[in-house]
Formats: C-alpha cells, structure tokens, sequence
C-alpha cells in the first residue's frame, strides 16, 4: 500500500469500522431461532419462508418453535411439531378459504391435528354464513381434548351452528360438559346432554363476531388440582 | 523491394501507375477532410465523459494480501448484515396492523372460567391472570403474547394467600398460554378453554380477546 503514514491509519480505520459494524448488528439482529441447533433452524427457516410465499403468516411457525424451544424439546422434535402445524394450516386455508383469518386458522389447524375431520370445518364454515369461526372452533378443539369423539364433537357444534348458537351459547357448552365430566359423566355423554339443552335461536343471519360477554367476567382463579 | 526489370510488365505497369501521385479537385479534397473532421469529434469524450473519465479509464489498484483479506472480510460482513436485518423484518413482521396503543383505556379483565373473551375498546386489553398455587415459590405465564419467554411476566402472589396474578397486555385475538409454576411445571389453566395438543406433551390454554368491532 502507498501513502503517507496518517493515511494508511485511516484506510485501516475504515476496515476495522467495516468489520466491526456488521458484527454489531447482528448481536442486535439475534434471531430468536439462535438457541436451535443449525439444521433444525434452517428447516424451521424454510417452512417459515414457504408459509410466507403461499400467504400464511409465517408468526404462527414462529410461534409453535419458540414454545417448543421454551419447554425444552429437542430440534428434531420442534421441526417435526411444526411440519405437522404448518401443513394444517395449508390444509385449513384450502378448506376455509384465502379470506379467513390467522386466528381461524390457527384454530382450525388446532382442529384438524386433534382429528375433527376436514368436512366438518368446511360444514361447520357454511353454516356460519360470515359470522366468525373462532369461538365454535376453540370449543371444538376444547371438546376433543378433554375427550369427546372428534365426529361426536364436530355434530353437536355444526347442529348448535345451524340453529343459530351465538359465541355465549358455544362457551356455556363448553363449561356444561366440563361441569359434567368433572361429576364423573363420560365426555360424550357430557356433550349428549349438554348439546340437547341448547333450544335454537332461529337460523344465524346476521354477522356474530366475537361476542364480548355482557359484563365483567367474574374473578374466577384457577386452581392446582 | 524487386527492381521494375525483373518484374512481369504488366505488373511493373499496374505498379507505375500506383507510384503516381493521385490528383483530387479541390472539392472533393475538401469533403473528404470534412468527413476526417467530423469523425475526430464524435471519438473525442464530451464534457460528461471528461467528468467520468477517471472512473472508466481502466487502472491497477496494488493491495496487500492482509488488504485484500480485510476488505473480503468487511464485505462479506456488509451482506450479511444487510441478509440478517432483511430476514428480520420477513419473519418478525406483525401479522396485521394490530399494534399495542399505549394509554388505551385498561379495561377490567381477567382469565375467565368458561367465557374465553376478553372484551376491549381498543387494540390491546388489560387481561389478569389468576391462578391459585399455595405451594408454588416461583408462577410465570407464558404464550404467544410473550414469545413463551418465561421470565417475561412473573406473577405475584396476593398477600392473603396462594393465589398468583398478573396483568398483561393482550393484542385482539386468539392466544395460547400456560402457566410455569417453580420454573419447570407447566400447567394449563385449569379455568380456560383447552388447546389442541401441542406435540410437545403439554396442553395450552386459549384466551380470546375480541377486537374493536364487538
């Protein structure tokens, strides 16, 4: 290199500045996928991109990794949980349609890795007539988990849907069969019951988003069992 | 060059003739340096290609190997900096054009035992999370909301006994949250809706919280 001494200082100033800034960055820039190891990371990387390309927001893959990383599964483990969440959520838009929102689809993935069958989602959908699929979707997810029949539970919240159930109808099921199974009755005949107490309001016309409850809902803890 | 003598005549003839000076009249002398001219100028750069001329003119830059090595290195740096800020913003983007509005109004909220919604007036609610656990040292809630960063929101055990709360924040929406009781249990919330199972052999709880429309 040629120069005076005080430029050769500068130039070498300016590369150190070069390397330095970049190395500064990406300590800002940390991924939060940091803690996976390298493959896991670049196939979670790559579903998040595909997820991205077809239109599905890639902060539900993100989402389902960082829980995985945060109850400690292994890498293998968090890849496959999100394989198996990212081609639900494939499956639920190309059941409910592109317009559908993250938290319906996010609910009907749910649905549809708990085994609720992709017919009844498409069902379920046409007889919500614009109304929001979420409520129905959450209790019908809560239903299989807590062990009722997946076409059991699918009937009884497409029946509840056609008669015209709003939000507030699908939350009292979902406590009575609770109620119920707690007393020692089998989740379905929990929901049997529970489901023939609903009377019908007339079929569902008007558009029902998420129904706020009417007031306060009451301070009720939770409690270890 | 041959000599004449020794030449072919009609060759010699034909070079003869060559070797005679060519006479042109003055006209079209006078094009033909006309068309000299014109090609001289159109070669010649310009005023921009004068401004440029120093960065198009081709030169030899000497740099030493630890040079050179410096300024890969600061390259490869630059792109992979501008490729981690850029895959930042891909994948860390929001979803929608929810955002947390800071002082809307806090409405009253809290984890509800069968009523999985949150009502609010604006983008984000106050939810409280209660949880009771009279043997717990340590209780954390964790979800989405959080990134499942269970350091994010501890709960604080009321002064009158077991039972642990926290207030959070909560954009509209469905969201997926457990507890962690002494850093290492995580619970659902045994007084809210169930999530599909996870696959990573802990259930989650779901919380609604309805947007704005409602």
């Amino acid at each position: 290199m040629i120069g005076t001494p005080s430029a050769r200082l500068g130039r070498l100033a300016a590369v150190a500045l070069l390397l330095v800034l970049p190395a500064t960055a990406a300590s800002q820039q940390q991924s939060p996928l940091s803690r996976l190891d390298a493959m896991s990371r670049y196939q979670i990387e790559n579903f998040m991109d595909s997820a991205a390309r077809i239109g599905i927001p890639p902060e539900a893959l993100l989402s389902k990794t960082l829980e995985g990383i945060s109850k400690g599964a292994p890498g293998s483990r968090i890849v496959q949980v999100v394989r198996k969440q990212f081609a639900a959520l494939r499956e639920a838009r190309s059941t409910l349609g592109p317009e559908t929102s993250i938290d319906e689809l996010n609910a009907a993935a749910g649905a549809l890795q708990s085994g609720v069958p992709r017919s009844s989602l498409a069902t379920l959908s046409s007889t919500r007539k614009g109304n929001s699929l979420l409520m129905p979707l959450v209790v019908l997810s809560d239903l299989v988990s807590r062990g009722v029949p997946p076409d059991d539970a699918s009937s009884a919240i497409i029946n509840m849907s056609r008669r015209g159930a709003l939000d507030s109808d699908f939350a009292g099921l979902r406590r009575g069969v609770e109620t119920d199974i707690l007393s020692g009755a089998s989740p379905a005949t929990a929901l049997d019951r529970r489901s023939r107490e609903f009377p019908g309001r007339g079929a569902p016309g008007t558009r029902n988003p998420v129904v706020p409850s009417p007031t306060r809902p009451p301070e009720t803890p939770s409690s270890i069992k | 060059m041959p000599d004449d003598d020794k030449l072919d005549p009609t060759v010699a003839t034909i070079a003869m003739l060559a070797r005679q000076p060519a006479t042109l009249s003055a006209e079209a002398r006078a094009r033909i340096m006309l068309a000299v001219q014109a090609e001289t100028l159109r070669g010649r750069p310009g005023r921009p290609g004068r401004r440029f001329a120093w960065f198009l003119e081709p030169r030899a830059v000497r740099l030493s190997p630890l040079g050179s090595l410096a300024l890969a290195a600061g390259l490869v740096g630059v792109g992979l900096a501008m490729g981690l800020v850029s895959r930042a913003r891909t994948l860390l983007a929001p979803a929608g054009d929810v955002t947390m509005t800071a002082g809307a109004p806090a409405l009253p909220g809290t984890t509800p035992a069968g009523v999985p919604v949150v009502p609010t007036g604006a983008t984000a609610a106050q939810v409280k999370f209660v949880l009771v656990a009279p043997q717990a040292r340590q209780v954390t809630v964790v979800g989405d909301f959080n990134r499942w960063n269970p350091s994010a929101h501890p709960m604080e055990r009321t002064p009158t006994g077991g039972t642990w709360t926290v207030t959070v924040p909560l954009e509209a929406g469905r969201h997926e949250y457990s507890f962690v009781v002494d850093g290492q249990h995580w619970m659902p919330d045994p007084a809210a809706p169930l999530a599909p199972d996870d696959g990573f052999g802990v259930a989650n709880s779901v919380l609604l919280v309805s947007g704005s429309e409602s």
